[in-house]
Order: structure tokens, then sequence, then C-alpha cells
């Protein structure tokens, strides 16, 4: 409670033109977002573009936030908008195409593999290989049920919000969740296998 | 017995976290003993649920979290400071060219102080600004690399810390610290980068500000001009 009255204060701070109020609002949100960004679009500069495009518009539209104390959930439904927008437009690019994103976030930085005492860099990468698998499953669905596993899953939003947040009736959401759950037991299957 | 898999859809996730109700456990339960497709989507949904947790974070990479988000200034007595540079300006210019204004029989004649003053001014214009953009060089190596040793001694000197502070412990703390260490390292990479941006931007402006003068000055056709390119 205490926490999301902060939101809206420093939200009424950053509308009375308070820099350092934004930025404190967005340092509590932006590991979520990019996180979340980096599940939808797969590569880190992709994440990072959405991410700074979805705080933009978060930003732009904040005149129009009617508090109510549902801060994330406002701005998830900006972020759902954004990504939808975005990996449409990706889609159409003919540069990117599909299960060819780089992997350039999964490389152990330079300077660290060039310290002579380091850590297990297998344990390090190991760790990153578990996203890269997430993110690999995630990859074999459609973006809107993607969407919706990311929404229910990983942000633990109940139908009714991510009903309002994609825009779509909670009948459509439900029915995009079991599509997803179809399409990816396939593929856990032969996951286990191997 | 026909299912519509609607039960299990709708309280998957509460199922799984343990948030139902005993009689919708119940229901649940026996849905799940009843409906194969049921149970498959609790198996996945179960997966994912794992998998959520799984997920390692990522810190969000440096970012300028406010280019967007300035406001303009609120301008107050803004004519004020503009008119005075603005006259500043002028007087300075008019002693650099030797203004000369004549009032005669034809009326005013403005006149600037001859060809030869002109080009005596520019050489003298053109060898400052050379020594400056080599002290100015010469400053931003410097710095740069006073910057780098001292954050090198820094870690260096932590790094002897730790070491020293762990040397009898176990091997699995000793992997610990070094995963800060290595963490540290990298913040430590970052704001040497970071400054490194900061007098590279500064050294930029400089040069901007230079060839802002020197064009000012009226120094047309001279190569003279000073790079960005660093
Ligand atoms: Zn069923």
């Amino acid at each position: 409670m205490f926490q999301i009255n902060k939101d809206e204060k420093l939200i009424e701070k950053a509308m009375g033109g308070s820099q350092r109020s934004w930025v404190n609002l967005v340092k509590r949100y932006e590991g979520l977002v990019y996180n979340y960004c980096l599940r939808m679009t797969f590569n880190s500069s992709d994440a990072m573009d959405l991410m700074q495009e979805v705080f933009l518009a978060t930003y732009r539209n904040l005149p129009s936030y009617r508090g109510q104390n549902q801060f994330k959930g406002w701005m998830m439904r900006i972020a759902a908008n954004k990504t939808t927008d975005f990996l449409r437009s990706r889609s159409r690019n003919p540069l990117h195409r599909a299960g060819e994103v780089t992997d350039e976030s999964y490389k152990i930085p330079e300077h660290q593999i060039s310290q002579s005492m380091h850590q297990d860099p297998a344990e390090d990468y190991k760790e990153k290989q578990k996203n890269k698998q997430i993110k690999k499953l995630l990859d074999k669905l459609p973006d809107e049920q993607k969407m919706v596993v990311e929404l229910k899953f990983f942000q633990h939003f109940t139908f009714d919000e991510i009903s309002h947040q994609t825009g779509t009736s909670i009948n459509t959401v439900k029915t995009r969740l079991y599509a997803a759950l179809n399409k990816l037991k396939g593929y856990s299957e032969i996951q286990n296998v191997m | 017995m026909l299912c519509d898999h609607q039960l299990i859809i709708d309280h998957i996730n509460d199922y799984i976290e343990n948030k139902v109700s005993p009689e919708l456990r119940t229901q649940i339960e026996a849905k799940l003993s009843q409906c194969t497709d049921c149970q498959a989507t609790y198996r996945q949904s179960l997966e994912l649920y794992q998998m959520s947790h799984e997920w390692q974070s990522q810190t969000v990479p440096e970012w300028h979290r406010t280019s967007y988000a300035v406001r303009p200034p609120i301008k107050r007595n803004n004519w004020l400071s503009w008119g005075s540079l603005a006259t500043s300006s002028l007087a300075i210019l008019m002693v650099v060219f030797q203004l000369e204004i004549n009032s005669g029989d034809t009326g005013i004649t403005i006149s600037f102080g001859g060809n030869q003053a002109k080009a005596q001014i520019e050489e003298m214009v053109s060898a400052q600004l050379v020594t400056y953009k080599s002290d100015q060089d010469k400053q931003f190596q410097l710095k740069l690399s006073t910057a780098l040793e001292q954050q090198n001694v820094r870690t260096n000197l932590r790094l002897a810390n730790w070491l020293e502070k762990n040397r009898d412990e176990r091997q699995q703390d000793i992997k610990f610290v070094m995963t800060g260490w290595q963490s540290q390292r990298y913040e430590d990479q970052k704001v040497v980068d970071k400054r490194f941006a900061y007098i590279a931007d500064n050294q930029i402006e400089n040069n901007q500000a230079i060839n802002q003068l020197f064009h000012s000055v009226g120094n047309e056709g001279s190569s003279n001009s000073i790079s960005n390119d660093l």
C-alpha cells in the first residue's frame, strides 16, 4: 500500500515538472518493463528500444492517468499497445527474420573473459542459458498468444486485467491462453526428451 | 463425459499457487482426474509457472531516462541577457575589426580596419586556435589516463582486501566474493565509460565552440577548422 501511494506521489510531482520524481518512478519500473521487453522481443537491443518507447508513451500520457493506484496496470496497458505495434512493424521489416534473432545478450563481455582471476564463466553462462531457453520457447508462439502467456504467468495479471490491457474480450484472452498452452505442449515434450 | 476445459483455464494459476477455496479445489481435482486435455493444460501451466521463476532478471543497461521528459524551462527576462550578450559581442567585433564610422558629405560611411589588418587578425586567431586545440588534446589524454589509472588502483586494492579477508574461508565463499568483485568490476567499467563519454562530450563542445568562434570572425576559405572526431 505504501509502495503504491509512493507511485501516486511521484506521478503528481512528475506532472508538476519534477524530473527527479519522473526518474524515480522510471527506476521503480524499468527492470520490470525491460525484462518484459526481453521476453517479448527476444533480443536486448530491441528490448531497449521498446522499453524506451514504453516510457516515452507513459510520460506523454501521464495527464490522462486517472490515479486510483493502478499505475502498474495502466502502464502495462501502454506497454502492450507499444509491443503490438513494435512487433508488427518488426515483422514487416525484411531485415528481421523470425528465428534468426541475435544472441548478443548472452555473450560474456570481453572484459570479463580477460580477467585472469574470474568466477566460473560456465556458471554464469548456464544462468543466461535458462533465459535463452525460456525466450526460445515463448518465441514459438504467435505474438498475441505470447503476450497473454507473459501477462498471465510472468506478470500474474487476472484475465480481467489482461482483457483490459490488450483491448480484447476475456473470452478471447482465455482462448489465446488455451491455444498457447496447447502449442507449447508439443515443444516441451521435445525439449524433455532431449 | 464432456468437458469444456473452462474450469481449469479459469483457475489454473490460482490452483497452482494454492489460492483456491477447498470446494473449488475439489472440483478442479475432479476435472483433472476425468479429462486428459485438462491434465495436459495443468502440466503445461505448471511448467510455465516454474519457468517464470527460473527467469534470471536482467539489469537494465544505462540509458537516459529524461531526454524525452525535459520540459522547456520557464523563460524569464531572457531578452535582457540576450540583449546584453548582443551588445557586448558587437562591442568586441567593433574593436576587433577596427570599425570606422565616418560621416561626411556623402552620408555615413562604415569601413573595417583594412585588409592588411584583417589578414593579421586571421593569422593570429588561427595560431591561437591551433595552440588551444593541442592543449585541449593533451589535457584530454591526461584526464583519461588518470581516470583509468585511478580506477585500476581502486579495483586492485578492493580485490586485495577481499582476498585478504577471505583467504581462510571456504571455496564457496571465495566464489561468492568473486562474483561480487566481478559485478563491481563491471560497475567500475561503466563508471569509466561514463567519464570517458563525459570528457569526450566536453571535448566536442569545446571544438564546436572554437569552430563557431572561428567562423564568426570570418575566416573564409581557411582549412583550419577543428574536427570533432576523436
Ligand atoms: Zn477438460
